[in-house]
């Protein structure tokens, strides 16, 4: 070994450390000489052995409490005196060390809470630690790889590609007022000159005419949204204030244990883009690897898009350029972050903006968006269509949500609305991530399927999406949806529990909600996002790489589901008109809770050619 | 308000077990300790009663979505405090 | 080029009013727009509220044009804005020093090096940056790094002790020790480094029996100058210390005092190479006072004009109570000590070591 050190651990506890000895055996693999001291020795005679033993580093570790800052202080003033400092580096590592405390007792570094080995060995190795270290170990990872797209069902793929080439040839010869838009966006708002503050002329002039009166008069008058306001330029200097202040302290950890997934998601939508940058980055700090944008309900509704750095005074955060833009900057570079398109009148032109600032991911899917989420079948399917083309041009991958689950409609129909969308987006060379619902469902709670437990649907889910297609899997949105109550506990556990399972069945990606997911009386807390991401950082440890054997109950259930997507494709393709399918409720009927949206209706037109 | 609640992100949670004959009791006392800690944007998030009283999470949001938050810089709001 | 002065502010305990004789200091310093001064820590002083008590704390302002050797993580940190001139390559647990120049005033967290032979390293590189006069916060418990300055001002008050007998007697023992007589190796010298075990002690003893001067590089702890007390054989011997520092850090001050004087009658003289000049003493009636029932601190006061007199008194260090009195006095001493600095090089054509 090239340098090997010499390290004095002394614990001044009157008891022994176990954090001193852990890291005097990763020392000691290190290949370092390690000399252990008895507990609780006269500082002077930790002085003298470290002077007659000639070491070069020399650890100690005590609990801080009354009067011990006083006594490490002296230990410093001692050596010093003694002329040990001279030569030889200090550290104190326990509970209550941080880098200030550390430097006022006149240590060479601290160990507090959250200390890795490697950071002791840096320090004894007298190499620099740098922070980064952490941070590109946790890379940016990708939710739609490692997946063939492959087919084992051959029957669903054959119906599958004949509905999706006769939706694909359909959109080919429509339009919408939200296609122009995205078009427009896309062909003449240019990034650079908006960061500029240059004024583009020629994308106002043929935007706003596209846009409903509302929209129209903020880009002609500068009228905002009422629910809106712009922040103050004060505000925004307080926010790098506070983003600089808290990248002295960021570190994103990996709660998954030894598992390499799932990638855990957390969705933030406070409606004020700041509070949202807090929200992502106590995510990022509690070990979420990405973050999902939330829009308002009108925003989905609202022919256009806004402008300007401005909060909302109600659930979800307006999409504008600059929302967009200020939250993307104060992400950490580890951290995915998507953007949803799905459900509304501005889906391919929210898929244009969010490529263009810097988006890894976004969320389309006309099935749940036309029955559960109030758009017209006809406006979003063109409007999907489009939205998967710059999807592939912007090299986003999406997931295909089914919440229309929670308006009723069984799984397996929602699974066939998935299915065709995913198979349009891979015949446009498109990524799409399938997103079941890991939820209490109307229908399971009609039909009891869960009445024993929540393991054996939720893993009949799975199983039957893998029979039919090797794509990547992302259950949501958020897992455990209506199992959790206004009790915090309760719904951390409820949530880590069901992350366990979804980490178990091997799937590549979760959304979990916050403890606060059930209660409805005013925001979001940034604590109770903590309390999930604790909880199932506990779950990920307890379980580690076990597993367990879903029970027979869950292998029927998946053929049953398999059966019924089987069926509904087979009545999709032989309605031949896949909207007209949508608006007869093939897909989701009225019985199921499933209606036909209709904000944007009779907006689509054939296209000029 | 004392200096403190500037670091307070969004809201203050209180969580205790009220003694109380009913969950609609134990929902009211957990309101009245929260006014008479001064608080007044209050809410019961959670209240069960079972035996002899309840489990309650009472919360006091300090700042909603949209307002200024002086944690942003608490500096600057410690000086604006003062001037 | 001109050597420059570097001054310590040691507190006795937490809470004695170092920041406050600290930014006092500076303010009456500052209508100098010609000196050239730095400040610097070697602790971690700026924050808003204490560390371990929780209670409000005053920050540090600093004007423009002045220098600072803080730990990058305060720089960015701060208000202040700092225009860095170096990197000195020191690392602390806050980041590497820095060497700035302060070019938007406003308050600065200071955290410096925090040992000696790093404080030395920082003053040598702010005096290559043309700074005449370097001004350093002093640490929790600790002091030894002062051995680097060139006087110091000591920080006392309620916070050390509140009750005032203990207080006088507590400061009358520091400033003794301090004020110990400089001397020279006297016939046959022994060199030894520091007295902290039974060991050393017994081969002190050893050496001491064969030598008229022992001469200690490090130090010597309570226990054995008690134990020297009763070694009539030591009498006539001389014991000799770098700086009054090292046996100011040996126990707790009385006890050393009272033994040191023990020594003196026993014709045992202990002495030291190069003495520290105490520039005066400030005081600060404010304490903590811990409340058993509620498990925090509330701010408490002792009279203030009785402490003022109890400390005035111990010796003729000059004691200021700053918020009274401003710092313009000891401001003066401050100066007078680079008067004799520039006096001293005007006349011999050297910068003296010793102050």
């Amino acid at each position: 070994m090239k340098d090997r050190k010499r390290v004095l651990l002394a614990p001044i506890d009157p008891v022994h450390d176990i954090g001193l000895k852990m890291v005097g055996r990763s020392l000691s693999e290190a290949g370092h000489e390690i000399i252990l001291l008895a507990p609780d020795l006269p500082l002077e005679e930790i002085v003298q052995t470290a002077l007659d033993k000639h070491v070069d580093v020399v650890l100690l570790s005590r609990t801080v409490g009354y009067g011990v800052a006083e006594l490490l202080s002296r230990f410093n003033d001692l050596a010093d005196a003694a002329g040990l400092r001279d030569q030889v580096k200090i550290g104190i590592g326990g509970m209550a060390i941080r880098p200030e405390l550390a430097q006022e007792l006149g240590f060479d570094a601290g160990f507090g809470p959250g200390t890795t080995m490697e950071e002791s060995l840096a320090f004894v190795e007298g190499r620099p630690y740098e922070k980064d270290v952490r941070l590109t170990q946790k890379q940016r990872p990708c939710v739609a790889q490692g997946h063939s797209y492959e087919y084992l069902n051959d029957r669903i793929r054959g119906l599958l590609e004949v509905i999706a080439s006769r939706i694909a040839a359909w959109a080919e010869e429509r339009t919408s007022p939200g296609v122009e838009r995205a078009r427009v966006r896309d062909e003449l708002w240019d990034m650079d000159k908006w960061r500029s503050g240059e004024k583009m002329a020629e994308f106002e002039a043929a935007y706003a005419p596209l846009c409903e009166a509302l929209v129209r008069s903020y880009y002609q008058k500068g009228v905002l949204h009422p629910k809106t306001r712009r922040f103050t330029a004060e505000e925004a200097d307080s926010l790098n204030t506070f983003l600089t202040r808290t990248a002295l302290f960021m570190n994103t950890p990996r709660i998954q244990h030894t598992l390499e997934k799932p990638i855990i998601f957390n969705q933030y939508g406070t409606g004020c883009p700041i509070m949202d940058i807090t929200h992502i980055k106590v995510s990022e700090a509690w070990g979420a690897d990405g973050v999902v944008h939330f829009d308002p309900s009108w925003g989905a509704r609202t022919e256009g898009l806004f402008d300007g750095f401005i909060t909302h005074s109600e659930d979800g955060t307006v999409i504008t350029p600059d929302n967009l833009f200020h939250i993307h900057r104060s992400l950490e570079p580890s951290t995915l972050w998507q953007v949803r398109a799905h459900r509304g009148l501005n889906t391919p032109e929210t898929v244009v903006l969010a490529g263009k600032i810097g988006a890894h991911m976004t969320k389309i899917n006309f099935c749940y968006g036309s029955l559960g989420a109030g758009t017209d079948p006809e406006r979003l399917t063109v409007d999907a269509y489009y939205a998967m083309k710059y999807a592939k041009k912007y090299d986003l991958p999406f997931d295909v949500v089914t919440n229309e689950e929670l308006c009723g409609v069984p799984a397996y129909k929602a699974f066939a609305g998935m299915l065709i969308v995913a198979q349009l987006a891979r015949s446009l060379g498109c990524r799409p991530v399938l997103q079941p619902l890991f939820c209490y469902s109307p229908e399971v709670m009609i039909s009891k399927q869960m009445e024993d437990n929540y393991i054996d649907f939720n893993a009949a889910k799975i199983i039957a999406l893998r029979s039919i297609i090797d794509a990547p899997i992302w259950p949501g949105a958020p897992i455990a949806f209506l199992t959790q109550t206004e009790d915090r506990v309760q719904s951390s556990a409820a949530t880590a529990f069901h992350a366990s399972l979804s980490a178990m069945l091997g799937v590549d990606a979760i959304s979990i909600a916050s403890s606060d997911e059930a209660y409805s009386g005013g925001p979001i807390t940034v604590s109770s996002k903590v309390d999930t991401l604790r909880a199932v950082a506990e779950g990920f440890r307890f379980h580690g790489r076990s597993k367990f054997m879903p029970s027979e109950t869950a292998t029927r259930w998946a053929e049953d589901i398999v059966r019924g997507i089987e069926s509904v494709l087979a009545s999709v393709a032989e309605k031949g008109n896949f909207v007209s399918a949508l608006y007869e409720g093939i897909l989701g009927s009225r019985e199921d809770g499933a209606y036909p949206g209709r904000a944007g209706a009779h907006t689509v037109s054939k296209r000029s050619t | 308000m004392s200096q403190i609640w500037q670091h307070v992100m969004d809201a203050l949670d209180v969580e205790t077990f009220l003694a109380c004959e009913s969950e609609e009791e134990g929902k009211n006392l957990a309101l009245t300790m929260m006014k008479e800690l001064g608080f007044s944007d209050i809410d019961v998030v959670f209240c069960q009663f079972q035996g002899p009283g309840a489990r309650v999470r009472v919360r006091a949001y300090l700042y909603r979505a949209g307002d200024s938050y002086p944690w942003l810089d608490l500096e600057k709001s410690t000086e604006a405090k003062k001037a | 080029m001109m050597r420059q002065v570097a001054i310590g502010i040691a507190g006795t305990a937490k809470n004695t009013g170092k920041t406050t004789t600290l930014s006092s200091l500076m303010d009456a310093l500052n209508t100098d727009s010609s000196l050239r001064i730095a400040l610097t820590s070697i602790g971690y002083d700026g924050e808003s509220f204490d560390n371990v008590t929780g209670l409000p704390k005053p920050r540090i302002t600093v004007r423009e044009g002045m220098y600072a050797a803080v730990a990058e993580r305060c720089m960015m940190f701060s208000r202040a804005q700092l225009e860095v001139l170096e990197d000195t390559g020191i690392h602390t647990p806050m980041g590497n020093i820095l060497i700035g120049r302060v070019v938007r005033s406003g308050k600065l967290i200071i955290s410096g090096p925090n040992k000696r032979k790093d404080l030395r390293a920082v003053l040598d590189c702010l005096e290559t940056h043309g700074v005449r006069l370097t001004i350093i916060d002093g640490a929790l418990g600790r002091i030894l790094p002062f051995v680097e300055t060139d006087g110091i001002i000591v920080a006392t008050g309620a916070s050390r002790f509140t009750d005032l007998n203990l207080l006088s007697a507590d400061t009358r023992a520091i400033l003794h020790i301090l004020g110990r007589p400089v001397l020279n190796e006297l016939g046959k010298v022994a060199d030894l480094g520091s007295l902290l075990t039974d060991r050393a002690y017994s081969e002190f003893l050893l050496k001491a029996n064969d030598a008229r001067t022992v001469r200690f590089s490090g130090i010597v702890i309570q226990k054995y100058f008690a134990a020297m007390a009763n070694e009539p054989g030591l009498a006539g011997k001389r014991l000799l210390f770098t700086d009054p520092l090292k046996l100011l850090i040996s126990g707790m001050p009385q006890e050393t005092d009272e033994t040191l004087s023990v020594l003196d009658q026993m014709s045992v003289e202990v002495g030291v190479g190069r003495s520290l000049r105490i520039l005066g003493m400030t005081i600060n009636p404010y304490y903590p006072r811990y409340r058993v029932n509620r498990q925090d601190y509330e701010p408490a006061y002792v009279d203030r004009d009785a402490l003022f007199d109890a400390l005035s008194q111990c010796s003729d260090v000059p004691c200021f109570d700053i918020l009274r009195q401003g710092a313009s006095a000891l401001a003066g001493s401050v100066l007078s000590l680079l008067e004799d600095r520039a006096e001293h090089l005007r006349t011999t054509g050297s910068c003296p070591s010793i102050c």
